[in-house]
C-alpha cells in the first residue's frame, strides 16, 4: 500500500518536473538563431519514468504532460504536433529500452529525438502540405539526435540518485 | 556508454558535420545582387548582366559595385579599411559583402 502511494507521488512529481521544464525552454529558445529547436528536456524525466518505473507510467506521463502543457501554456493547435512527436519519440523508446546490452539511456533518447522530430516534420507537412518543409529535414533530425543525446545523457546522470530513491523503501 | 550509443554518437558527429558542409558548398545559384543603406534596400541588378554602379552614400561617400561573370565585387570605395574592396568575388545566393564605415551591405539573393 505505502509502495503504491510513493509511486503515485513520485510520478505526480515528475508530472509536474516535466511540465516545468517544458515551459523553461518555451520561454527561454536554447538555440535563438534555429526557430523551432529545442532541446526537450522534458524528456529526460520521461527517460527516468521508463527506465525506474515502467513503460506504461511513462506513457501516462507523457500522454497528460503533453495535454497539460498544451491547456495551460501553448494552444490546441500546437497539440497535434507535440502529441505526434512525444506518441512516436515514446514508442521508439518503449521498444528499445530492454536492449540494454545495445543502447543506453544515450542511445534510446538520441533515437527517441530522432523520432520526435520526424513525428513533427510528418504533422507539419500533413498540415501544409508544403514540400519546402522537406527540406527542414536533414537539419531536423541531426537536432534530435544532439539534443536527444543531451537528455538520454541527463537520464544517464540521475541514474544513481533515481536508484537510491526508488529502493530506498525496499 | 553501449556499443550502440558509441555507433549513434559517430553517426551524429558525421551527419551534423554533413548538413553544416551541405550549408556552406550546396549554397543555391544567386540571381539579383541587392544592395542595402542601413537595411534599406537602394537597389538591385541581376547577375547575369555585367554592369558597374557607383552606390551614392547618403553621407556623401561612394562604393563602386562590379558584376561580371556572375559575380559581384567591390572594386572601389572611399572608406578608411578597405575591408569591402578586399572580400572576394560573391556569387552564390546569401554571400554578403559588407562595408561597415558606409553602412552598406551587398547581399545576394536566389529564387524569390
Amino acid at each position: 500500500m505505502k509502495k503504491t502511494l510513493l509511486r503515485v507521488a513520485y510520478l505526480g512529481m515528475f508530472l509536474a518536473l516535466a511540465m516545468i521544464v517544458s515551459y523553461v525552454e518555451f520561454l527561454i529558445p536554447v538555440f535563438p538563431s534555429i526557430p523551432g529547436i529545442k532541446i526537450g528536456l522534458a524528456n529526460a524525466f520521461v527517460l527516468i519514468i521508463l527506465y525506474h518505473m515502467g513503460a506504461k507510467e511513462a506513457w501516462i506521463v507523457n500522454f497528460l504532460r503533453v495535454i497539460l502543457s498544451a491547456l495551460l501554456f501553448t494552444n490546441f493547435y500546437a497539440l497535434s504536433y507535440s502529441l505526434a512527436g512525444a506518441v512516436l519519440s515514446l514508442l521508439v523508446m518503449t521498444l528499445l529500452y530492454r536492449k540494454e546490452k545495445v543502447f543506453s539511456s544515450v542511445g534510446v533518447g538520441m533515437l527517441g529525438g530522432l523520432a520526435h522530430n520526424t513525428g513533427q516534420l510528418i504533422v507539419a507537412f500533413i498540415i501544409t502540405n508544403a514540400k519546402a518543409i522537406l527540406a527542414y529535414l536533414p537539419v531536423l533530425l541531426v537536432a534530435g539526435l544532439v539534443c536527444g543525446a543531451l537528455t538520454g545523457g541527463l537520464a544517464k546522470l540521475l541514474n544513481p540518485v533515481m536508484k537510491k530513491i526508488m529502493h530506498a523503501n525496499d | 556508454m553501449k556499443k550502440g550509443d558509441l555507433i549513434l554518437l559517430v553517426l551524429t558527429a558525421v551527419c551534423t558535420i554533413g548538413v553544416i558542409a551541405g550549408f556552406l558548398w550546396f549554397k543555391k545559384p544567386a540571381i539579383d545582387c541587392v544592395v542595402y543603406e542601413k537595411n534599406e534596400e537602394i537597389g538591385r541588378y541581376p547577375l547575369n548582366t555585367d554592369t558597374t554602379v557607383r552606390i551614392e552614400t547618403s553621407d556623401g561617400h561612394y562604393n563602386i559595385l562590379k558584376i561580371e561573370n556572375g559575380e559581384a565585387s567591390v572594386c572601389e570605395s572611399d572608406c578608411a579599411n578597405q575591408i569591402c574592396v578586399n572580400t572576394k568575388a560573391a556569387n552564390k545566393a546569401g554571400d554578403t559583402i559588407i562595408c561597415l564605415p558606409h553602412k552598406i551591405s551587398v547581399i545576394l539573393e536566389g529564387r524569390r
